[in-house]
């Protein structure tokens, strides 16, 4: 079942008229007002999204409108303010509902945090246009944060031409794409990651095309491709930082805390799941490890931990890293204990194909194993200790 | 016919195994196609990429790294525990002399209480001052450490939980939050220590200044240092700074110290023996630049380009700063406990949060912070008695500094370190064993200054007077 999508042109990015959202909500505002976007629009979906694969467009086109994707970055606030820990929180609220949608949001506050921390000229062009959701986009980077931790090879390679570069290569599994969507990624200039672009792809660039072939068991509404290159030109204003090494440097703490917001919403819906079975098999449920209380008392712990680094993104030093990823693994681990727990707690109400609890459960791996996954988090934290001892 | 064995080859993408006897018949493939007879245009049936995707399947699994992964770093993440303490357990933060004293001082107390030592380093005990001291002697970082914390705390009962920095304290749940979990506490003892001030200094090497206020930071000034000669540059002409000058030197290396006044140690010591131990220091080869300041530091072809405040320039390789600590407070200024310079503590070492205690040069106790090592085990004992419902209140008495510059060593007593200059001295000696200095009749508490051979006298001066 693969389909070839081409892609139609579309109005360029950056000539739109900012909503009426660009003025920065307070973080409370911001997370109820997502949770009333959740509530009205997305729960009558979130079982066509798992099952069907349904892409949740005009509810990302919501979250966009309410200020969702914007919390994060200074330069699309009226305010100049960064407000990760508002940007983690709404995502929690999505994602504790329905993941694939979470992760849409992820994808869209990922590709704008490029945008936020790259060149002058990309931003100007397309950071708005995401940041209202106007645009949607994703993120192509699970390659290149593999290839930096020396698990695999960079996928794509570019040529310098007059006025941009020639992008060849192919990337699995990129997320939250589509016609006039765009997303960040790396190439290496001499097939090696010493000399690497990071760069701003648009989905209708001629010479690449979006396969889809694979159906997962969960985050099937998330619109993920495979993408191809075939001689792709990339101008000069789409470049978002001509040192990608050092780019993600600057990048990587920004693009894995916000996935706080996926995992903390995960196994907060666990954890409400688990409470809902109380009132009839509290008696019974007793006897099982995992209770709700312990788990919300760890998810708390992770959660407050990540809001207070989460006040400082920029933060570049190395320890800072490492609590990150700490945090990271955490979130990974507790989603699959709280996802089990949730199993075990409603029995089989659970088990009924129409349940949250086993959605939640099959949601709960992809917390664990999208990059970082748990085995790459394991692996990077040893080499620190390594390094440290 | 082609008679080579069939082959396997799999996408470097998803794992998906391509093989030449199967085929792909669902992608219209029949049994025995050929990796060269398949079309270009072939998508990989799991994520879409192409024939130009896939690569010979390796005969052998790909290979672990030599050794194996490394067994310390995954045993300590494997099933890790994210809990720690509880509402009976007294939790320190801080693994420097004042975190371990009170360790030590209420487990002499209390047997049973469950203690544990949190700390954002990795806990090895070793004597601080040392640091500026250990070149002359010849001794390396490894030979500083006394104990790991593992090692410590098996000898104390004590539980530690090493390379954790406490991001927030959650006064109302009693609850300190750390990436490596949430610890619970019945009490609270905030050993946080002071941080080395940072300099305002220009330039695109401003980023190379090494501030060394610990065994971590002292190691990669060692690593620096012990490739081979090198030229330093001290910043900060105060106690830390001096010793450095010292201990440096003696290493043969070669020392600039600058200094905006124009003596070292110029609050602390009379004008003098300021001047005495600055000659001392210029005979081994130390060139002050007093009465100036780095202005920036760049990147040369060779090293370090600093450039001073009266725009003289120098090479350097090394520039280190000891321009004077600041009390650590945010965390608890951030849990709303009351700062002021320092973590403010009564004689109790109680802070604004009565079971939170401070201690060290975290603490400020009646105005003063307690920078020197000293008065950190009577604080220490304060903790332990007031915990165990006794009554040892810590006594501020001036403070006893020893400065440890092997060509003049000091020993000095002064009501207020930072005042020390202005007292006016009496001159009870001064001949070929050093400088006795004294200050009599203010009070019962005389001050004094004691060099070289009467330095050594300074403990006794001090046990006399203050018990």
């Amino acid at each position: 079942m693969s389909a070839v999508a081409q892609m139609s042109p579309t109005p360029p990015a950056g000539t739109l008229a900012p909503p009426m959202s660009a003025s920065p909500l307070d973080a409370e505002t911001l997370v109820s007002q997502t949770g009333a976007i959740v509530d009205q629009e997305l729960k009558p979906l979130t079982a066509r999204v798992d099952r069907e694969g349904l892409y949740p467009e005009a509810v990302l086109r919501s979250l966009g409108y309410a200020g969702v994707y914007r919390a994060h970055l200074a330069n699309a606030r009226t305010d100049g303010e960064v407000d990760f820990p508002a940007a983690i929180r709404a995502m929690a609220t999505v994602s504790q509902e329905c993941l694939s949608t979470g992760f849409a949001v992820w994808c869209q506050d990922t590709c704008a945090w490029y945008l936020e921390i790259g060149n002058p000229k990309a931003r100007e062009l397309w950071l708005e246009s995401l940041a209202s959701g106007t645009v949607l986009g994703g993120t192509g980077m699970s390659n290149t944060m593999k290839a930096f931790a020396g698990i695999e090879d960079l996928r794509l390679s570019g040529e310098r031409v007059e006025g941009g570069y020639v992008v060849n290569g192919s990337l699995p599994w990129v997320s939250n794409l589509g016609e006039g969507h765009v997303f960040g990624s790396l190439f290496t200039l001499s097939g090696d990651t010493r000399q690497t672009v990071m760069a701003l792809v648009d989905c209708r660039s001629p010479g690449f095309s979006l396969r889809q072939s694979a159906h997962f068991v969960a985050l099937e509404g998330t619109r993920t491709y495979a993408c191809i290159f075939d001689n792709v030109f990339i101008p000069d204003e789409h470049i978002i930082d001509d040192n990608g090494a050092g780019f993600l440097e600057r990048a990587r703490a920004g693009l894995v805390m916000l996935q706080f917001g996926m995992g903390a919403g995960n196994i907060q819906g666990c954890i409400n799941v688990c409470r809902s079975a109380e009132p009839m098999l509290g008696h019974i449920n007793q006897f099982l490890d995992d209770r709700p209380d312990e788990l919300q008392e760890e998810l708390d712990d992770i959660v407050d931990a990540v809001l207070t680094l989460a006040e400082t993104p920029c933060e570049a030093s190395p320890d800072f890293f490492r609590e990150v990823l700490e945090l990271r693994l955490a979130a990974g681990e507790l989603a699959l204990r709280a996802s089990q727990s949730a199993m075990l707690h409603t029995g089989a109400k659970g088990y009924l194909s129409s349940a949250p609890a086993q959605r939640k459960l099959r949601e709960s791996y992809f917390v664990a194993i999208v990059t970082p996954a748990t085995k790459h988090l394991r692996k990077e934290l040893a080499r620190m200790h390594e390094m440290d001892v | 016919m082609n008679d080579t064995p069939y082959r396997k080859w799999i996408c470097d993408a998803c794992g998906y195994i391509y093989d030449e006897a199967k085929g792909d018949p669902d992608g219209g493939l029949p049994p025995g196609t050929r990796y060269d007879d398949m079309p270009d245009d072939w998508e990989c049936p799991l994520c879409g990429l192409r024939k130009s995707d896939l690569r010979p399947l390796p005969e052998t699994p790909i290979a672990e790294p030599a050794g194996g992964p490394p067994s310390v770093g995954k045993d300590r993440r494997k099933g890790q525990q994210r809990r720690f303490g509880g509402p009976a357990h007294l939790v320190i933060v801080g693994a420097g002399i004042a975190g371990w004293s009170v360790a030590e001082a209420v487990r002499r107390r209390d047997p049973l209480r469950p203690i544990l030592l949190v700390s954002a380093c990795d806990g090895a005990v070793y004597a601080k001052p040392s640091l500026s001291t250990s070149l002359a002697k010849a001794l390396t970082p490894a030979d500083l450490v006394d104990a790991s914390a593992e090692t410590r705390g098996l000898e104390l009962g004590v539980e530690t939980l090493t390379r954790a920095r406490v991001l927030k304290i959650d006064r109302v749940k009693r609850r300190l939050i750390t990436a490596c979990g949430g610890i619970g506490y019945g009490n609270l003892v905030l050993a946080l220590g002071a941080r080395q001030r940072l300099l305002p200094v220009a330039g695109d090497a401003a980023d190379e200044v090494l501030r060394v206020n610990d065994l971590r930071t002292y190691r990669e000034l060692r690593s620096r240092l012990d490739a081979g000669a090198r030229h330093v540059t001290l910043l900060g002409a105060g106690l830390i700074g001096c010793e450095f000058a010292d201990d440096l030197t003696a290493a043969g290396h070669r020392v600039t110290v600058v200094d905006p006044a124009d003596r070292p140690l110029s609050a602390l010591l009379p004008v003098g023996v300021a001047n005495a131990l600055r000659d001392r220091l210029a005979d081994k080869g130390v060139d002050w630049r007093l009465g100036v300041t780095l202005a920036a530091l760049g990147h040369a072809e060779d090293g370090l380009a600093a450039q001073l405040s009266d725009d003289e320039r120098l090479r350097t390789d090394i520039v280190l700063s000891a321009a004077g600590l600041l009390p650590v407070t945010e965390p608890a200024a951030r849990a709303g406990i009351a700062i002021n310079r320092g973590i403010v503590a009564d004689r109790d070492l109680c802070t604004s949060d009565p079971v939170v205690y401070a201690i060290g040069d975290c603490a400020e106790i009646e105005g003063t912070c307690f920078s020197y090592i000293e008065p950190i085990r009577r604080q220490a004992e304060a903790i332990a008695a007031h915990l165990v419902g006794e009554e040892e209140p810590f006594i501020p008495l001036p403070p006893l500094v020893r400065i440890k510059t092997p060509s003049m060593p000091m020993t000095v007593c002064v009501s207020d370190p930072r005042l020390g200059a202005q007292q006016n001295w009496e001159a009870i000696s001064r001949d070929v064993k050093g400088i006795r200095l004294e200050q009599r009749g203010v009070g019962t508490k005389p001050n004094f200054v004691l060099t070289d051979d009467y330095a050594r006298f300074g403990s006794e001066m001090y046990r006399e007077h203050f018990g």
